[in-house]
């Protein structure tokens, strides 16, 4: 599995998932994640937003975020993030800033990272899970 | 209402963010800190305050006060007298908050904004003129307030010791070009200020009462409005509850962009006792009337009072139970929602140098329900506290739980 500073660097698509109090999920897109000291640096340009207001309250209440990096050779990665602080002033944040106006930039701690590749997936299941399938797809002739 | 510990209160208020309950508790309890979270201390880097300070000798420096994980600011001090305060120490190289001997939460000093090194253009040490909280600019232009002329200021406030303390070495009030060439430079710091704050005592004087202070406050924004290229910018005003012309002219001829006139205490009967000056000068209803009329000038969001919560509890003439007094105090602070008019509560401190620096300050529960109350009503009538809220203020257990 390649590393997640690898992937990172690889991922021409980046989504982020968070949740609110009731649970109601939120993704969106996400650009300039980066990976420094075992920590991931998420930065947030909008303080009102809805995945800054989420995260707010994860860190509160002590919840995950999800990370899905997808690839440009087709394979993609899920990484599990707990929040663990937020910068809103200090050196940190200003070297953010000073690339992009941000209003935050959070740092999350990944815990592991999931190849979600499809036909990996779909490998792995079939070998965990041998009885889950349907009986045409093993019919002599069957092309799948 | 017994008194149950933060860890209690963390289980019985599971909703409400447990930052914003330890905020409180520091403080109400306030802070201690060991020789090693001291050592940790960097003046070059850190923003910090001199005990036994004055403009020529700087003894030791501790740190102005902290920031947790959230973002949030906790502005807590060292405070003689307090039996049981938090202590910050020293983890694994860097500072952390201990209650009892137990690790609770990681802290961070407040780091020194760039301009605190320069001087103004007439010799005056910037840090001097504007002090600074970790996203805003807090510009103190007066520091006397003339409701204590005959004594009357309110009972909680220690600005009359506190000027009659350093009025050797601190001007009476700050030049408005001092201010202007202050946050003219400030600004140049990418991303290190989000809003600017006025506020200094009343000044009775004028054609009509507080004009004085008006002026005073229009000249000082007509100032620091020129270092922007935009109309108006983020600002807000703490000040005296003014009438409807004193209102407009704010309006119209700065760049301001909210208001504050702070009641201290929802009550009538108990602000009358407490903030003798305001009762003779305005009174209560009047006071809420203006703050009222101050949504039609400056909209609804824009307007807020600040109350000092737990002074309704203090001795003799206080309310006698949490209870009543929560109920009191909510009960207000909905009927100036409805209105438009947003309440914020400072933890009070029995400040030395106030007249009721003897009392004693109520439960941490007191504060977790009057946090929580003030956010809830603000969802109900859909108010927004962008203008006082974790990082344009910081000193709002209540606009904390916004985010
Ligand atoms: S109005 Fe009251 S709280 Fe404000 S400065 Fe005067 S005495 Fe102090």
């Amino acid at each position: 599995m390649p590393e997640l500073e690898e992937l990172l660097r690889g991922a021409v698509v980046t989504i982020l998932a968070t949740s609110d109090d009731s649970g109601t999920p939120h993704a969106v897109r996400k650009a300039h994640i980066t990976y420094e000291d075992g920590k991931l640096l998420v930065p947030e340009r909008l303080e009102s937003g809805k995945t800054n207001s989420n995260l707010v309250h994860s860190l509160w209440f002590g919840r995950k975020a999800a990370l899905l990096l997808l690839l440009g050779d087709g394979t993609s990665f899920a990484v599990q993030a707990t929040p663990l602080r937020v910068h809103i002033t200090g050196p940190l944040f200003e070297r953010f800033y000073r690339q992009a106006p941000v209003a935050a930039v959070w740092e999350l701690a990944p815990e592991g990272v999931r190849e979600e590749t499809a036909a990996v997936r779909a490998k792995e299941e079939a070998a965990a899970h041998p009885l889950l399938l349907h009986l045409d797809s093993i019919a002599k002739g069957a092309t799948a | 209402m017994s008194e149950r510990t933060r860890k209690e209160l963390l289980l019985q208020y599971p909703g409400v963010s447990p930052f914003a309950i330890l905020k409180a508790d520091m403080q109400r309890r306030a802070i201690t800190y060991t020789p090693a979270a001291l050592a940790l201390v960097d003046p070059a880097i850190h923003q910090v305050e001199y005990v036994g300070y004055n403009i020529d000798k700087k003894d030791l420096a501790i740190p102005c006060s902290l920031l947790l994980r959230d973002g949030s600011t906790v502005m807590a001090a060292p405070f003689p007298g307090k039996a049981n305060p938090y202590v910050i120490d020293a983890l694994d190289g860097k500072p952390a908050i201990f209650d009892g001997g137990e690790y609770v939460e990681a802290a961070e000093y407040w780091y020194k904004p760039a301009y605190y090194s320069k001087t103004t253009s007439s010799g005056k040490p910037m840090w001097q003129v504007i002090s600074a909280r970790p996203q805003r600019l807090d510009v103190n232009p007066y520091n006397f307030c003339h409701f204590w002329d005959n004594g009357k200021g309110c009972k909680f406030c220690a600005i009359a010791a506190n000027y009659h303390k350093h009025k050797h070495e601190k001007e009476l009030a700050l030049d408005p070009r001092d201010i202007a060439e202050t946050v003219a430079e400030a600004i140049k710091q990418p991303g290190r200020f989000a809003n600017i704050l006025l506020t200094g005592g009343s000044i009775t004087r004028g054609e009509t009462p507080f004009d004085a202070e008006v002026e005073n406050y229009i000249t000082i924004l007509k100032a620091i409005g020129e270092a922007f290229a935009a109309p108006r910018f983020p600002s807000q005003l703490i000040a005296t509850a003014f009438n409807e012309a004193q209102l407009e002219r704010l309006r119209n001829e700065t760049g301001l962009m909210s208001y504050t006139a702070d009641l201290e205490v929802l009550n009538e009967e108990k602000f009358n006792w407490i903030c003798p000056g305001k009762a003779e000068w305005i009174g209560y209803k009047e006071w809420k009337r203006r703050l009222v009329a101050a949504v039609g000038v400056f909209g609804r969001g824009y307007v807020n009072s600040g109350i000092v919560g737990g002074v309704e509890l203090a001795q003799p003439h206080g309310f006698a139970s949490e209870a009543e007094a929560l109920d009191v105090t909510l009960t207000e602070a909905e009927s100036l929602a409805e209105q438009g008019v947003s309440v914020v509560n400072c933890v009070w401190n029995t400040l030395p140098g106030s007249v009721f620096h003897n009392q004693t300050v109520p439960s941490l529960e007191y504060y977790v329900r009057l946090a929580k109350g003030l956010q809830d009503l603000r969802v109900k009538y859909n108010l927004n506290i962008d203008m006082d809220n974790y990082r344009r203020c910081g000193n709002h257990p209540d606009s904390d739980l916004a985010r």
